[in-house]
């Protein structure tokens, strides 16, 4: 195999560059995955072209595991779509809504139907939003801190569940950089023996009933507070009137419990049978995902008809409907495989690692890839996007390094979260400003100081795990982060609800 | 291999009644693979359905040609809706209805650009369909027909170049069942020798100008011209009164897909010979292109966004999700086929009793039959060739008739057949749903097979190539004698 030496690293630089520039993912991908062919294909554009399509892209496209993933996200796409149109999962948030008295209690309550939902990102901010408006208007109770918690509750959630598509795209990532490198490893396996250390998802979801607990806020938040205070005095407020948006007529509860508990109950069947005969395998975990979501979808499509008069065709119609929201993700990820199979083809990660060398400490590696995610993200307002090119990169030169793999790779999925979070431009973000009503420069500016208490802890969280890696530092980071949120509370903090 | 004989019948006769009776081609795909894995699996569900999954649909979708196949149609998907949202299919329909500006003339003119576009099977339905759906628009012509026009010159045309992936791959299976049977031939010479004889192919391409010449349809097509009709009456008017895009912004995004098709084309031909794989390759760089021509001249001419186009185009791409979902389940179904011996059950069923004589018309029903019922030409001539050769040589029937008779049978399934993903293609082509795509297309394809019954028939007493002379003069009369008296 050549040596491309210093050209190997263009591709992911030019790729983060554009995403940077232009903010726009896809074509970032595509420009770094094309200059990658080029130099492959010693810099004739014909014939990196016919390199990039034939050698790259259809034979990625063609690996088993890769269009599985495709499938499995389009049919997941299908039933959330479904499930959101048939207003079930607003029936269930609205059980929430009935165990509410007091402000404190309307924002835990807040919290846990954002929980609840814990099936869909998008769907999260835009259902739990609209249902607690009018709560927090009858209670006082400033806008931002319902987009700060709908905005928390929502991508924290969804990654730290397998089965979703995050779960599902994660999962796909893994297995691409590890195959990569020629690590063996299944990538569910993989993606479960992160999951204690996606310490920002935790921290995060953590958070809130920390913050509430102690019934306070402080920085922006509290300003906010104080400014809605005033406004309604004043009579000033920009009244989103909230009592018109009652819905029409909220489905019984069983729409939307029966497709999830389908889906439960598939899901671990058929998990189960192959866990008791011949293992469970990846393929195995995919198939049995696409059925449940299928199955689940019946259930969906079956509840409609009976309650609402929908018939069966215009049930499948909403099913690819909601295929074709996911047709930019799955974009996305063709052009991740491309992009990552070149890499591979230029040894980029090799280079990288040997660029390096041994001038970092390995330890310190997981929390470097975290600021480089935090940045990326936050400037390209995409974690899918973070993701897609970071773990390319990371994890051959965490194999090489002989970093700790598995933190490397929370520290990809952390570092991307934190930035999304974060991220004026990030679309999750603008979704929760969106659903609370409220401006998003002031969503934006009131969530910064929490999240970043957040991505402090996480930071140090990285670095004691670099030196001690045992899944139960997540339990210290938590207990070090309560007592700081309330040490915050009591130095700035104050409650300013209610006050004139 | 276990055999399932009259159940390996079973689900592609359920796909096609329920295709027929539900109208919707997924639902009736997903149950027809479904009752298979279920006969594979000794009728245990909870196998039946991972089964399913992990060795059809999974594998079928992996097949690189499988992948490319679905590739380049979400890609076309992005382009075309560019191509709408840029106004660009408008001036091209009215640049060109000013030239055909009759609508036996735009028809015409579908079929020839058809012809043209001999190089691949899916890229004709894909590239010509797209194109025309506007002009056709433009003259008040159903979109069925134009499925119709666009089937037709798909596979029959391809079929008869010899140097096209279909004569490549035929040649690989006349080369194995000779050389199986001991008898030494030049597969190249067979083909050719084949050629007067694949009738199907003949009469379906000429059947097109035949129809169109008296300008009447009958039957379906005729009900499908009606509706449309009566539903296009209310969008006439908004249309005119918008002001018509510069002509350049259809001329250059096809420009680019011309000569980016033609120069990939072009080199593989002069270096390592043109496989599938660099057809595809060079579809998807034509479209590509083209879509971002498109994005320019739209940013330049309207002053959009390339956002905008991005968007635009990826909403084209979701648009065609639903064709790729049948394509992937169609291929699922062919599989589940393959494994339950379909056609060796079908091949069985042809009887040695029979006048060698009359062997190749037995053929072509068998052909026809198989093709219809797994949707797959290309399995139906793998099968075929393999089991029915070796009879036709020990009856002693003509073995070049009967290679013609696998041909045009598995031409004439393919081509009527719901479950066919040459079909499928033509629908999503032209833009009308699959369902009356098929059952427009039916009766039109079955004057052509029987016509092709005749020739077989007239073959077996005056064994000429000019046979195919007479058939088309007798076809010629025949058509016109329908539509004297059914068609409108």
């Amino acid at each position: 195999m050549e040596d491309y030496g210093v050209w190997s690293i263009l591709p992911p630089v030019l790729s983060i560059a554009l995403a940077i520039y232009t903010r726009n993912i896809i074509f970032s991908l595509a420009s770094g995955a094309f200059s990658g062919a080029l130099i492959v294909a010693n810099f004739n554009p014909f014939m990196a072209f016919a390199e990039i399509l034939e050698n790259h892209a259809f034979v990625q496209l063609a690996v088993p595991s890769n269009n599985q993933v495709i499938i499995v996200m389009f049919t997941i796409g299908g039933f959330i779509h479904m499930l959101d149109k048939s207003g079930g999962s607003r029936a269930f948030a609205g059980l929430m809504v009935k165990f509410i008295g007091s402000p404190v209690k309307a924002q835990f309550a807040c919290w846990g139907t954002g929980l609840s939902v814990f099936f869909t990102d998008s769907g999260n901010a835009l259902i739990v939003g609209p249902l607690f408006k009018p709560v927090f208007r009858r209670l006082e109770i400033c806008r931002e801190k319902l987009a700060y918690i709908v905005d928390t509750t929502a991508a924290p959630l969804s990654i730290l569940i397998p089965f979703v598509g995050w779960g599902v795209y994660i999962m796909s990532q893994i297995e691409n950089a590890y195959t990569s490198i020629g690590l063996e490893g299944e990538p569910y396996l993989v993606l479960l023996s992160v999951w204690p250390y996606q310490f920002y998802a935790f921290l995060a979801l953590v958070s809130i009933p920390m913050i509430l607990s102690t019934g306070k806020d402080f920085g922006p938040m509290a300003e906010a507070q104080s400014r809605y205070n005033r406004q309604l005095r004043d009579g000033t407020l920009d009244d989103v009137s909230a009592a018109g948006e009652e819905q029409a007529k909220t489905p019984p509860l069983s729409t939307v419990l029966l497709p999830l508990s389908v889906m439960f109950a598939t899901m671990v069947i058929y998990i189960g049978f192959f866990a008791y005969t011949e293992g469970v395998k990846s393929v195995h975990v995919r198939a049995g995902i696409i059925l449940s979501y299928l199955f689940a979808s019946f259930a969906c499509a079956y509840l409609m008809k009976k309650h609402q008069n929908k018939p069966f065709d215009e049930s499948l119609g909403l099913f690819f409907e909601g295929m074709q929201k996911l047709v930019f993700m799955c974009m996305l990820l063709v052009l991740a495989w491309t992009l990552s199979s070149l890499c591979n083809e230029l040894q980029t990660g090799a280079y990288l690692a040997t660029l390096i060398g041994d001038r970092i400490e390995p330890s310190f590696f997981p929390l470097i890839v975290f600021f480089l995610g935090a940045i990326m993200s936050f400037a390209t307002g995409s974690s899918y996007g973070t993701f897609a090119i970071l773990m390319i990169i990371v994890v051959p030169i965490a194999h090489t390094l002989g970093a700790p793999m598995i933190l490397t790779i929370a520290a990809v999925l952390s570092g991307g979260l934190f930035g999304d979070h974060t991220s004026p431009i990030s679309d999750t973000t603008v979704l929760a400003s969106m659903a609370a009503g409220c401006a998003h420069i002031d969503h934006v500016s009131t969530q910064f100081t929490y999240a970043a208490l957040n991505g402090f802890m996480t930071m140090l969280a990285f670095v004691v795990a670099g030196f001690y890696q045992t899944p139960y530092i997540i339990f210290l980071i938590i207990i070090v982060q309560y007592f700081s949120i309330r040490l915050m509370m009591r130095l700035y903090g104050h409650d300013a609800r209610g006050e004139t | 291999m276990e055999t399932y004989g009259f159940l390996s019948i079973i689900p592609p006769l359920l796909s096609v009644f329920l295709a027929v009776y539900t109208r919707n081609i997924i639902v009736s795909l997903s149950v027809g693979a479904l009752s298979g894995t279920l006969i594979l699996n000794s009728f245990n569900p909870f196998f039946a359905t991972v089964s399913l999954m992990r060795d059809h649909v999974f594998v079928q979708v992996s097949s690189p040609s499988n992948t490319q196949v679905i590739i380049i149609t979400l890609i076309i998907g992005g382009f075309v809706k560019l191509l709408e949202e840029s106004g660009g299919a408008r001036a091209f329909s009215a640049s060109i209805v000013r030239f055909v500006s009759s609508p036996r003339k735009g028809q015409l003119a579908t079929w020839v650009s058809g012809i043209s576009v001999f190089f691949s099977d899916t890229a004709n339905s894909l590239i010509v369909g797209p194109l025309f759906r506007p002009v056709f628009k433009e003259l008040k012509i159903c979109r069925e027909k134009l499925a119709y026009i666009i089937d037709t010159t798909a596979s029959p045309v391809v079929i008869l170049i010899p140097v096209a992936s279909w004569g490549v791959y035929i040649m690989s299976l006349i080369d194995n069942s000779y050389t199986a049977m001991g008898i030494e031939a030049d597969p190249y010479a067979v083909l050719l020798d084949v050629w007067p004889y694949q009738f199907y192919a003949f009469l379906a391409l000429l059947a097109v100008p035949m129809i169109v010449s008296t300008g009447k349809d009958f039957g379906p097509m005729a009900k499908a011209q009606k509706a449309y009709l009566e539903n296009e009456d209310n969008h006439i008017a908004e249309v005119h009164e918008e002001e018509q895009p510069s002509l350049m912004v259809v001329i250059l995004p096809f420009t680019i897909m011309i000569v980016v098709l033609g120069s990939v084309l072009g080199y593989y031909a002069m270096t390592e010979g043109i496989k599938s794989i660099h057809v595809n390759a060079g579809l998807c760089l034509s479209y590509i292109f083209a879509s971002m021509g498109c994005a320019y001249v739209m940013k330049r001419y309207q002053g959009k966004s390339y956002d905008q186009s991005m968007n635009s185009f990826f909403k084209g791409v979701g648009d065609l999700i639903q064709v790729g979902a049948i394509l992937a389940l169609a291929w699922a179904l062919s599989s589940i086929c393959r494994e339950l011996g379909t056609g060796q059950y079908l091949a069985e069923l042809i009887g040695d009793s029979l006048n060698p004589v009359y062997f190749p018309i037995a053929v072509f029903f068998f052909g026809a039959m198989m093709s219809f019922a797994t949707g797959s030409s290309f399995g139906t001539f793998a099968i075929l060739m393999a089991t029915t050769l070796p009879v036709a040589n020990i009856l002693g029937a003509d073995l070049v008739l009967t290679i013609a008779a696998i041909l045009s049978g598995g031409l004439f399934g393919d081509h009527t057949s719901p479950i066919s993903d040459t079909t499928v293609l033509a629908s999503m082509g032209a833009g009308c749903p699959h369902i009356d795509h098929v059952s427009t297309q039916f009766p039109y394809a079955v004057i052509t097979g029987t016509m092709t019954i005749c020739a077989f028939i007239l073959l077996a007493m005056y064994q000429t190539p000019y046979v195919i002379l007479i058939m088309m003069v007798v076809q010629y009369i025949a058509i016109r004698l329908i539509m004297q008296r059914w068609g409108r």
